[in-house]
């Protein structure tokens, strides 16, 4: 049986469809579920998935509002039982702001944010590449990834610059930077940073591994023809269909169930 | 470095402040109406003439709109009695030159922004200040960017 994962959409959320149409292709059942939705279906899932957009239109600040939905009682306490979470762009921003990652605070106590851009808070919409930064067994959502993996995505935000106390993010640094943006090759360095995120941060964990907030968008980069324009080499509409990188995350996300 | 702030007032129902309420009120913070304002800090040099500040702003489309907005100068650059300021925490820069909406300011070094909070009673008065506290911590303010300045 597959393990069935709830991708919740709030008001404002965009990316449900890409993201379950990721995770299905990489062997999981997905139902979109609203926020409101108070059934006993959207409680029993295997994961859950928040994904990119604007939840609650970004009142307050990104992922304020959708930090306090009741939805994300459920996601709390699914996340407290080892479950796997996996928070996608304005999805990774509610996770920080419940305060589930870094996880060094208590529930809905954010001791980190992704917070405006730099320079200028300026949203940029790029094609970028990230690289995994921590041993791929640290974490059941990234075990079957190879040390290193570099995954293709699309960076899509105006608020993802990783922000907090220079304590927080020495913590951070040891034990919860899952990827930083990077070159193809895995190169890593500022220049490669399309926001300004401190410790050049695409990604962060929760200690126990099982809750993962990405601001880029991996499931924007899944199949061939979602590749930047002079990354194409397909030549056929076949070719064009055919799996990219991003798709290897949420293949290994899925292996989290086995 | 001389400051001075200008707030600009929604003239047409706030549903950001409307969401704000809402969700302090599920968290158990006890207050029954809300106002949001939008604040503009900006910094001349101490003999520079601001004046004309005011007047220039409101031609400024991304940030006043004549036909929902009330833009007005405040007596001081900081919060008064009852009311919060969140901000980002970072120190604002000292610029040649500073534009907003391709205006550029004449005569302003520095700019910052703010949101201006204030909890109200079932009167319409200001709730106790521990009241706002718990608004700040609950919600409104994420102390890893943002600060919260009262008065």
């Amino acid at each position: 049986m597959k393990p069935k994962v709830v991708v919740y959409v709030f008001p404002g959320t965009n990316s449900e469809h890409e993201t379950k149409r990721a995770l299905e292709d990489s062997g999981v059942d997905v139902a979109l579920v609203r926020s409101d939705d108070r059934t006993s279906a959207a409680k029993n899932a295997d994961g859950y998935v928040l994904p990119g957009g604007f939840a609650h239109e970004d009142r307050i600040r990104a992922g304020a509002v959708a930090a306090h939905d009741r939805a994300m009682d459920v996601v709390i306490e699914a996340a407290q039982k080892g479950k796997p979470v996996l928070g996608i762009c304005n999805g990774a921003q509610v996770l920080l702001e419940s305060g589930l990652v870094p996880g060094t605070s208590s529930a809905r106590r954010p001791s980190a944010a992704f917070a405006p851009n730099l320079p200028g808070g300026r949203f940029r919409c790029v094609h970028v590449h990230v690289r995994l930064m921590i041993p791929p067994a640290r974490s059941a959502l990234l075990s079957a990834l190879p040390n290193d993996a570099v995954i293709p995505a699309w960076v899509a935000h105006g608020e993802g610059r990783l922000a907090a106390s220079f304590d927080e993010l020495a913590r951070v640094e040891r034990e919860h930077l899952a990827f930083v943006y990077s070159a193809p090759d895995g190169e890593t360095g500022p220049e490669f940073v399309p926001n300004g995120s401190a410790l050049g941060a695409a990604a962060l964990i929760n200690k126990a591994g099982n809750v993962l907030a990405i601001m880029p968008h991996p499931e924007r980069d899944a199949w061939a023809y979602m590749h930047r324009y002079d990354l194409v080499s397909a030549k056929t509409a076949q070719e064009a269909l055919q799996p990219s990188g991003g798709i290897t995350f949420f293949r290994s996300f899925a292996k989290a169930f086995a | 470095m001389i400051e001075h702030a200008f707030e600009i007032r929604l003239a047409i129902p706030d549903n950001e402040a409307y969401t704000a309420l809402a969700t302090l009120q599920r968290l158990g913070v006890a207050c029954d109406g809300i106002a949001r304002t939008d604040i503009h800090v900006f910094g001349f040099e101490d003999t520079a003439d601001a004046s004309g500040l005011e007047a220039q702003l409101k031609t400024v489309a991304t940030i006043f709109n004549p036909n929902k907005h009330r833009l007005r100068a405040r007596e001081e650059p900081r919060p008064g009695a009852g009311e919060v300021w969140v901000s980002s925490a970072e120190v604002p820069a000292v610029h040649d030159r500073v534009t907003i909406g391709g205006v550029e300011l004449r005569g302003v070094r520095t700019a910052w922004r703010a949101t201006s909070w204030r909890l109200l009673d079932s009167a319409g008065k200001d709730v106790p200040e521990a009241i706002l506290d718990q608004a700040v911590e609950t919600l409104l303010c994420n102390p890893a960017f943002q600060r919260a300045i009262k008065l």
